[in-house]
């Protein structure tokens, strides 16, 4: 070959190897050097490097590795846990964006800038647009969480799959195809799994659904979280949380939100009790603990003008204001708070490992 | 119908990619490396793509019914490829269920024509 095919053949072989995955390169490239090699015995580089087509074509076959994001097993549980997601983060951004109108209108800040119908009704295509395009930004977002989390669950299988192949052929192949042959019989039939270690798809639901309202109102309306009260007609809010610090807190509260989501996807894609879904209800449940003492003991999460505010209309708003004010203590919420979400977390765990070694052990 | 034409290179896809296996395993029971490999099954009436038989090679490979080593001592390095014990039995099974569907298909479509 000359210098110039050789560079011909380098160049065909870096366009091929670059699109393959980084284990496979180095292997790939000796296997091309040889077989060009070969091919231009007979016939030139160029006419071999031709025969053997379009690098990214070539590329595509070569590489044996997975070319989809979710296969046919989560499949089904992907595209019904979807629906509940989009449907849910749809209709309680409308939600919110209907109360918000609401509220707007009740409270006059609308009216009284409005002249005539056609402002109105001007104002009402305004307000649609701005809440059509919340809509599908919030559910792009929410299709891009879930699609990611079921890929890593995908990819996590496919490499238990590998190794599962890799026991097999050294195991069995050992002793020959003869050994495999073992004949069926109904006796085989291993038990079907008992039925108290499903979990159910509407187990599952309520805490989707609890999840991705909550997450749609911390992000989209954190001022719903307040103390609603009327005072000669006009609607007083007193905010709960820190909302001047919310752009700290808020990530956090999603990152809470986020680890308990991946546990509902994994409890619902594995379908039953087992190791699995066992560890990562201990490793959420940990993580969530340990994320909620920050939230709550660390961050400043609670509003701290609460109570000051609140006793502003003590006076004049209904009774039980001022003993709001009087009792109210951030502090003592946070513990009552971290202590309630540690018990639940732990019956959720102890859930787990109960019904996992009572039933889902053999899995 | 280019459409017709894509259902057909599938369907043809399909039907040849069993038998490449048989084919491939067939002519491993001595060391051979990739493109005498090609040229073999051509000259045999078996067209097989380069970048179709590599990646076979290494997934038989994976399934511990090949087994390969880098040669270095000649003119350049070449990858051998050879059937290993199981590689020779799963061969066997799969040449006689292979000469039965023959067979049975060729009756089939004997009957047909």
């Amino acid at each position: 070959m000359t210098p110039d095919e050789i560079e011909l053949m380098e160049r065909y072989i870096y366009q091929v190897t670059k699109r393959l995955p980084q284990s496979q390169r180095k292997e790939a490239a000796m296997e091309l050097r040889e077989l060009i090699s070969d091919m231009a015995e007979s016939e030139s580089v160029e006419e071999a490097l031709t025969k053997l087509g379009a690098p990214d074509k070539f590329a595509e076959q070569y590489g044996d590795h997975a070319r989809h994001l979710i296969g046919g097993e989560y499949y089904d549980t992907y595209v019904w846990f979807l629906k509940v997601v989009l449907i849910c983060t749809a209709a309680s951004l409308l939600g919110v964006s209907l109360i918000d109108g609401i509220a707007g209108l009740v409270s006059g800040d609308n009216l009284i800038s409005l002249g005539g119908t056609g402002e109105i009704i001007l104002n009402l295509l305004y307000s649609i647009g701005i809440t059509v395009g919340k809509c599908v930004i919030a559910c792009v977002a929410a299709f891009g969480a879930v699609t990611a989390v079921f890929a890593i669950l995908e990819r996590h299988s496919i490499k238990l799959d590998i190794k599962d192949k890799k026991e097999w052929s050294i195991n069995d192949l050992r002793n020959g195809p003869a050994a495999q042959k073992e004949e069926w019989t109904p006796k085989s039939l291993t038990p079907v799994p008992d039925k108290a270690s499903l979990i159910s798809r509407g187990e599952s639901i309520v805490g989707i659904v609890f999840i991705v309202i909550f997450s749609v109102l911390l992000i989209l309306a954190p001022h719903f979280f307040s103390v609603f009260f009327n005072i000669d007609g006009t609607l007083i809010t007193v905010p709960v949380f820190n909302l001047e610090r919310w752009g700290i807190i808020l990530p956090l509260l999603l990152a809470w939100l986020g680890i308990s989501l991946c546990d509902e996807i994994l409890h619902l894609a594995l379908g039953r009790y087992c190791r699995t879904v066992m560890l990562s209800s201990i490793i959420c449940g940990i993580l969530n603990i340990v994320l909620s003492f920050v939230i709550l003991k660390i961050f400043p999460i609670w509003n701290p003008g609460f109570a000051e505010e609140i006793a502003m209309y003590a006076d004049i708003g209904p009774q039980w204001l001022s003993q709001l004010a009087a009792h109210w203590n951030g502090n003592l919420a946070s513990s009552i708070l971290f202590l309630i979400i540690c018990f639940a977390t732990l019956l959720e765990i102890g859930t787990a490992i109960y019904k996992t070694v009572k039933y889902g052990m053999d899995k | 119908m280019p459409a017709d034409n894509e259902l057909l290179s599938n369907l043809l896809m399909e039907l040849r990619r069993g038998t490449l296996i048989l084919s491939v395993l067939s002519q491993l029971g001595e060391p051979k490396y990739g493109y005498s490999l090609v040229q073999n099954l051509t000259q045999r009436g078996v067209e097989i793509e380069p970048n179709t038989l590599y990646p076979l090679l290494r997934r038989l490979e994976n399934q511990g019914l090949l087994e390969s080593r880098w040669e270095t001592a000649g003119q350049r390095p070449r990858k051998y490829y050879q059937r290993t014990k199981d590689g020779t039995l799963i061969y066997r099974e799969l040449k006689s269920e292979w000469e039965t569907l023959c067979s049975g298909v060729g009756n089939l479509l004997e009957e047909e024509s």
